[in-house]
């Protein structure tokens, strides 16, 4: 009976802390990798309004072709002049 | 019941009850994150698609103002070569010369001096032919109403 009182004494003064100390450090990173994934869903739902002009680079490409064929009369021009 | 099972038994339980709290929190955690993980694949996803083809569009948008670039630059080469600048034909006189009033040199058949773009290209032209007007004669400094004779 007395060794069970010791063996209580003990699990309960060492084996009970020793899995909450380890639970804890296994929940801790757990944790902060709730708030990162957070962290990172907030600011990744800013990357569409920052790419919406990307869709804009076509019309800017059609307008540098325009202004090339411009630039051809252009060219044209000067060469009847000189 | 013996007390001492007793506590043996409530302490099992604080344990096992701990063990499960924490591994239950962990595993809502988990869940969390995986979703969280899910939504940023997604936009990740999403901003690849969109992003794809810029690349190919920045290339052919240099390509074109590269081209543009070397056909201004061709055109106004051939038009340098091509053109004599306007008034390089004649020197300006001195402004600073030895006449005080500068009349005498300045007759109306002077052209214009060039500009210093014109004059390095054709720095030795001849300077121009009579016009066959005489030169105006310099003003008199006696009488008149000029401020030398106030």
């Amino acid at each position: 009976m007395t060794l069970l009182w010791i063996g209580n004494l003990i699990f309960l003064a060492v084996v009970i802390p020793v899995v909450v100390i380890i639970l804890r450090r296994v929940i801790t990173p757990a944790t902060e990798i709730k708030v990162y994934a957070d962290d990172i869903k907030d600011h990744g739902a800013q990357f569409a309004p920052h790419l919406a002009a990307l869709s804009e680079l076509t019309t800017t490409r059609q307008l540098v072709r325009e202004v090339n064929a411009d630039l051809e009369r252009y060219a044209r021009a000067l060469d009847r002049i000189g | 019941m013996d007390p001492a099972h007793v506590v043996l038994l409530i302490a099992v339980t604080i344990t096992v009850v701990a063990i499960a709290g924490y591994l239950i929190a962990i595993a809502l955690i988990l869940k969390h994150v995986v979703n969280q993980l899910v939504t940023i694949l997604g936009a990740v996803d999403a901003v690849t698609e969109t992003a794809q083809p810029v690349g190919a569009v920045i290339d052919d948008i240099n390509r074109d103002l590269d081209a543009g670039r070397k056909l201004i630059e061709a055109s106004v080469a051939r038009l340098e070569d091509s053109r004599v600048p306007v008034g390089m034909t004649a020197a300006e006189p001195d402004r600073h010369a030895a006449d005080e009033y500068g009349s005498a040199e300045r007759s109306e058949g002077a052209v214009a001096a060039p500009s210093s773009e014109g004059a390095a290209t054709a720095p030795s032209l001849p300077a121009p032919a009579s016009t066959g007007t005489e030169p105006a004669e310099p003003r008199s400094r006696t009488g008149g109403r000029g401020w030398w004779n106030r």
